[in-house]
């Protein structure tokens, strides 16, 4: 691959990527980050939990999203009754046509490229695990058949973090699948201005589809060829054992509040949003501002606090924060 | 600056030192043309402070980094290669202006041309420089000096040479030959008095026109002083620096003679005739060689003390008499009168001036009689002598009352 090649890569995924975002800005107001994370996520291979009060566009973001991205789109809305064939799907008998009967499979609604998993929390564990083997293998067994999901693959997941009760957190090995938990709060007044603008008229913002699955499958593979230095790996390498309270980069509140830190998912995850960050900027590398501003979102959802810190009501984005701080870049 | 410095104390020709400095500088220069196309690598760190000051976040760290490894692809080489050219733009001499100011560039330049100008525009340099070449130029006058009548031939320059080599701490006395050439040497010099003193003084002066200026006296009381602080030297043997303290001291007299003869002529006498001194002969007929026993009485001392002198232990004296050992020739006589007049009055001096007795240093006391092998104190009257024919108590040089005082407090 030559420097020509290269060039025009970066180049030509900076200017999908913007494509993105500015036409998902087009329908969502005042969540820029939020957007520019969520494609980041996708681009990545990475799905995404949104926590955030009723009402601020967390539902629409994913629609948007996949209006915008020409991709197959589902949603399921989580109950408590929900069972996990509502999920990935269930073999149903059918008659032959002569005669007879025998098993097909229904497919259900994992089985697109983005699913929209609303207020997952409302499921209980037992279906919310039915999204385990989607989520990390991007298939889904059923029976003894295994079926593979279609590529690109994304799990968009929301949670309310005020109506806890009748809810069920999800457990660690669910949260630590979702590649970035983004906190979609308020927008400000001057996004809410525009919010009124578009939806209270006659009006409707239209969104068109700007990119299909093939593109987005080849922007993973360029986002993936980014090359990170040693010094820079090394750093976010830190800051994934810096989350956990034995470790030399634990910082204070680590210590005191952390019962377990961020797994080795998070060390990807910062790797590979750190590589998508760069190539949004134009560069060939990961620098560790790219590692630092994903941190947050990647590493959030990965911290289980001790009941010192559930009782103390501790934020892990405090800690978070603490490791940035802390835990030094050379 | 070294190297001018060691060309000027070494006596290079003088342009040796600035060859050598410029050859130098050539190797400086050489080395820093190699320097600057070495390849060099960076270290993490300090790649890492290079982009915070640059604002290249961590482009060159990275960059720095994916250029130690062997492994390259294409991210990489288009990643280094854009790092280079965004190095290449930044403006470094903005970033890292140079530290040297005009001031010291200005100080450096001057004391680089100060450097090669140096050896060109002072040879000698220094100080020690020219009291070396002053010491070679006496050297030299010291030697081409033509023999003196009174004085041994190559006396002067032998002086010389003994008391350099105390100054310079470089006197070495280890063989036998060396000791015996030392013996001799003294022995010449004990033997000195008078005019031979200022003759000597004369054949150590370098033959300069200042010298030629110069007065016997103050040639005297030069070499007195250098002879003195030669005796003072700890790194000298005792019997030497007896020696020289006598020969100093003899000076210092012959000085003050010339002193006083300058002014007064009939002062002069008394190194001149000792015959007419404060001594008075009492027995001519003794052969100077043979004279044992010379008994001079101080006039004032109470008739108990004498001082004995022993001119010659072995000798076959015939009649040995009381006052000075006479000669049969007034130039034999000369030089032995004037040496008992003086070791006379050093005694008696020395008497005077220590009637606490206690006070005066046992060894000190050693050292003085040592320094006059010929005088000894006894307070035996057993000779007789006829009081009408010695004259009055040898006055007290007042000129060498300073040099004793001074000799005693020094100690």
């Amino acid at each position: 691959m030559t420097s020509t090649v290269v060039a025009r890569s970066i180049d030509q995924f900076r200017e999908r990527f913007t494509r993105i975002t500015e036409e998902v800005g087009r329908r969502i107001v005042g969540h820029e980050e939020i957007v520019n994370l969520t494609v980041t996520s996708l681009l990545a291979g990475g799905h995404v939990l949104l926590e955030g009060i009723p009402g601020v566009g967390k539902t629409s973001l994913v629609h948007t999203l996949a209006d915008v991205l020409h991709l197959s789109f589902s949603r399921i809305q989580f109950t408590p009754d929900l069972m996990p064939a509502d999920i990935v799907g269930t073999n149903i008998v059918q008659e032959h046509a002569h005669g007879g009967t025998f098993f097909e499979f229904q497919a259900g609604p994992i089985f697109a490229n983005v699913v929209l998993a609303d207020e997952i929390n409302r499921a209980t564990p037992k279906t919310q695990s039915a999204l385990l083997e989607a989520m990390q293998d991007v298939s889904v067994s059923v029976g003894k058949t295994t079926y593979p999901l279609e590529q690109p693959f994304l799990v968009l997941a929301t949670q309310n973090p005020l109506e806890m009760e009748g809810t069920y957190p999800l457990p660690e090995a669910q949260l630590d699948r979702f590649f970035f938990k983004l906190k979609v709060s308020y927008p400000g007044e001057a996004a809410m201005h525009e919010i009124l603008e578009r939806t209270t008229t006659e009006t409707r913002t239209t969104v068109t589809r700007v990119l299909d699955a093939a593109e987005i499958l080849e922007m993973r593979h360029v986002g993936r060829a980014v090359p990170i230095a040693r010094p820079v790996q090394a750093y976010a390498i830190r800051l994934t054992m810096g989350s956990h309270p034995a470790s030399p980069y634990a910082t204070p509140l680590v210590k005191r509040y952390v019962r377990y830190g961020a797994s080795p998912r998070a060390a990807q995850a910062l790797v590979l949003a750190g590589k998508i960050q760069a190539l949004t900027r134009g560069r060939a590398f990961v620098s560790m501002d790219d590692i630092r501003s994903v941190t947050l979102p990647a590493l959030r959802h990965r911290l289980l606090l001790n009941f010192e810190g559930d009782a103390d009501e501790v934020s892990t984005d405090a800690i978070v924060g603490e490791l940035l701080d802390r835990v030094p870049a050379d | 600056m070294c190297a001018g410095l060691i060309g000027g104390l070494t006596h290079w020709p003088g342009l040796v030192g600035p060859a050598i400095l410029a050859a130098g500088f050539l190797v400086l220069i050489t080395y820093a043309c190699m320097a600057r196309r070495r390849p060099r690598s960076i270290s993490d760190g300090l790649a890492a402070a290079i982009d915070r000051d640059a604002g290249l976040h961590d482009e060159l760290r990275s960059a720095a980094w994916f250029a130690t490894r062997e492994t390259r692809d294409g991210w990489t080489d288009f990643h280094v290669d854009r790092a280079a050219d965004r190095i290449a733009s930044v403006d470094w001499p903005r970033l890292y202006p140079s530290p040297a100011n005009r001031p010291a560039q200005l100080t450096t330049g001057g004391i680089a041309i100060a450097t090669l100008l140096l050896p060109v525009a002072l040879p000698g340099l220094s100080g020690v420089s020219s009291r070396d070449t002053d010491a070679r130029r006496a050297d030299r006058a010291v030697s081409s000096a033509a023999p003196v009548a009174g004085v041994p031939v190559g006396l002067p320059k032998e002086l010389d040479a003994l008391l350099a080599s105390i100054e310079s701490g470089t006197l070495r006395v280890e063989s036998p030959a060396q000791a015996a050439a030392l013996r001799d040497l003294l022995a010449k010099l004990a033997q000195l008095h008078g005019a031979d003193l200022k003759q000597l003084a004369r054949a150590m002066t370098p033959q300069t026109d200042a010298a030629h200026t110069r007065s016997a006296e103050a040639v005297m009381k030069a070499l007195a002083d250098r002879v003195q602080r030669a005796a003072e030297n700890a790194a000298a043997p005792p019997p030497l620096r007896d020696a020289l303290e006598s020969l100093s001291d003899d000076l210092s007299q012959a000085a003050e003679t010339e002193r006083m003869a300058t002014h007064d002529p009939r002062q002069a006498m008394p190194a001149e005739s000792p015959q007419d001194g404060n001594a008075v002969q009492t027995n001519a007929s003794a052969k100077a060689d043979e004279t044992s026993i010379q008994v001079v009485r101080d006039a004032d001392a109470g008739g108990g003390a004498a001082v004995l002198m022993v001119a010659d232990p072995n000798g076959s004296g015939s009649d040995p008499g009381s006052g000075l050992g006479g000669g049969s020739g007034a130039e034999a006589q000369k030089g032995r009168m004037a040496a008992i007049a003086d070791a006379l009055r050093r005694e008696t001096v020395e008497a005077n001036a220590n009637t606490e007795g206690a006070d005066a240093l046992t060894d000190l006391r050693r050292k003085s009689e040592r320094g006059q092998a010929t005088v000894a104190f006894t307070g035996s009257g057993a000779r007789t002598f006829e009081t009408g024919r010695v004259s009055g108590r040898p006055a007290v040089p007042e000129a060498r009352r300073a040099a004793v005082q001074s000799y005693f407090v020094r100690q």
